[in-house]
């Protein structure tokens, strides 16, 4: 049964539906390990995209869940269960650095609350396993994006969350996330070194 | 144009690029060849797609199940002591906080009275730091340093500082009732520097180096009486056989680091790369030879090695791969694009 429940994890596409949300805020503990197992995966990596912490991002996990069982009676109904964990997730992450941050004596770098998600190479999956260098030019394209529009494209693309759903998980407006994530897009499609590699010409001596 | 670039940025157009969805796929089919006018823009938009494909092998997953357990263990747990505490519990809990809190405030009282600990700041490889010292002096620490000093400064002993590695001083002048200025004095491993109030910059990294700006310094070697007095523009150094030789221009390279800036001086890209090679530890392959010729002049702001790789590659036309510590630098050739 865990065996299989980790397996499902694994799956960007995976979903919970409406009914096993319904039966756990009823007290079913089968459901909310099934949430739990379900998203563990890709709740960890957006925290570790936004905190680039591991234990920060373990601990607001581990937070958010329990905060989820103590409080489910008055938990109202998640349309996407997916994006209310992710907003959720983003609002305890972002939260946290804030306070680990005001611990430091010396605050060298002004820091702005809103997530600076970076791409890694290892993220990226292309056709043949193992481009070092065109992973990199990947990485590199998106990487290059402004922060707003890296962690559209990072919630659309690699979460695989729908626009209504980012808007959601951003808190901003519908049109906003419309308008960063064409605006990007454009962008990448000027990247003529991206281009390049992905057409998979000798382009580089 | 408009609802182009939309109809591009949308979920059908995602369907259609990676052949999940047969409508989109037809869709989009019959669109291209009723404009042909866009096949290049449409193209583009293929390749951006494709390129947005991520790895869903997760991280996280293989701890899921072990903080699981943690999970329903720390669940279990919070039931047990939101059902137990009492009112008596928590008054007690109360009486402990106050307590702790009167041991807080004494100590806190003795170290302000008795107690004048030093105090150190460091930056690690990557890391610029501004200080403000006691006495209102500012320190812009370069990375990989050290400084250290007393917490408190009090108004009549000599200000001290101690520095391993590189800082640009500027220094507050603060003079007495009796016409003379209070010390201020950075101590290097070798030398003792003995400052009025003035602008300049010392670094330890290879033998002992200080450049005046602004002001005057004295400079002692440590074990020597003889002291050397810098004008501005002048600077001094231990050189490799530990004597202290003093020179009217910079006797440091060319690429210089101030104010978290770095100053290229009509630098070829040899240089830049054993300078980032020096400070940053990064190994940098770059297999052309002609490119390593092409030079660079200017301030470049530095917050971290990556916008001085950006800066190379916009100026310079290269493309410039970043993997950790390695680095490859390679040559921009320009060819047309075909999918």
């Amino acid at each position: 049964m865990k065996q299989n429940l980790n397996k499902r994890s694994t799956a960007v596409q995976a979903k919970v539906d409406a009914g096993v949300w319904e039966q756990f805020k009823q007290g079913d503990e089968q459901a909310f390990q099934e949430i739990y197992f379900t998203y563990y995966g890709l709740l960890y990596q957006y925290a570790l995209s936004i905190s680039k912490d591991a234990h920060v991002s373990d601990d607001v996990i581990q937070d958010m869940f329990s905060d989820l069982w103590n409080n489910r009676r008055n938990l109202g109904d998640a349309v996407s269960v997916k994006a209310y964990l992710l907003s959720t997730l983003r609002r305890r992450v972002l939260l946290k650095m804030k306070r680990n941050r005001r611990k430091q004596v010396l605050a060298v770098e002004l820091f702005t609350f809103n997530p600076d998600i970076e791409f890694s190479p290892e993220m990226i999956r292309i056709q043949e396993e193992g481009d070092y260098f065109k992973r990199n030019i990947i990485k590199r394209a998106l990487n290059q994006l402004s922060k707003r529009q890296r962690e559209v494209i990072y919630l659309r693309f690699y979460q695989n969350i729908s626009c209504k759903e980012v808007a959601k998980v951003m808190d901003i407006k519908y049109q906003s996330v419309l308008n960063h994530c064409q605006t990007a897009l454009q962008e990448l499609r000027k990247n003529e070194v991206l281009l390049r590699a992905i057409a998979n010409n000798q382009f580089i001596v | 144009m408009r609802k182009i670039e939309q109809a591009l940025a949308s979920q059908s157009f995602v369907h259609y690029v990676h052949k999940s969805n047969a409508a989109d796929v037809a869709y989009w089919a019959k669109w291209i060849e009723a404009h042909p006018e866009h096949r290049d823009l449409v193209e583009r938009a293929v390749l951006v797609v494709k390129s947005l494909q991520f790895n869903t092998d997760l991280p996280g997953s293989e701890q899921a199940a072990s903080n699981w357990i943690l999970l329903q263990k720390r669940i279990q747990q919070e039931a047990y002591s939101t059902g137990t505490r009492s009112a008596i519990t928590s008054q007690r809990v109360l009486l402990m906080v106050a307590g702790f809190i009167g041991i807080v405030l004494a100590t806190l009282f003795w170290f302000k009275w008795y107690y004048n600990p030093i105090v150190s700041f460091e930056t690690d490889i990557a890391q610029h730091a501004t200080l403000n010292l006691p006495d209102g002096s500012e320190v812009r620490l370069n990375k990989n340093s050290q400084i250290r000093f007393y917490k408190s400064w009090d108004q009549d002993t000599v200000r001290k500082v101690w520095l391993d590695g590189e800082a640009h001083f500027k220094v507050r002048p603060q003079p007495r009732a009796d016409g003379s200025y209070r010390r201020f004095e950075v101590h290097t491993t070798q030398l003792l520097i003995n400052v009025v109030g003035t602008v300049f910059s010392v670094n330890t990294k290879e033998g002992d180096y200080v450049l005046l700006e602004s002001g005057r310094v004295d400079i002692q070697k440590k074990g020597d009486k003889h002291t050397y007095t810098l004008k501005p523009g002048q600077s001094a150094q231990i050189n490799a056989t530990g004597e202290l030789v003093m020179s009217n221009t910079s006797t440091k390279p060319l690429i210089s680091w101030v104010d978290g800036k770095i100053l290229l001086n009509n630098n070829t890209l040899e240089e830049i790369i054993a300078f980032m090679e020096e400070s940053y530890g990064l190994q940098v392959e770059c297999s052309q030879e002609q490119l390593l010729q092409r030079r660079l002049s200017g301030k470049v702001r530095l917050d971290s090695i990556d916008d001085l790789l950006n800066v190379l590659e916009k100026v310079l036309d290269l493309v410039i791969i970043r993997d950790g510590d390695a680095v490859k630098i390679v040559e921009i050739n320009k060819h047309n694009i075909h999918v």
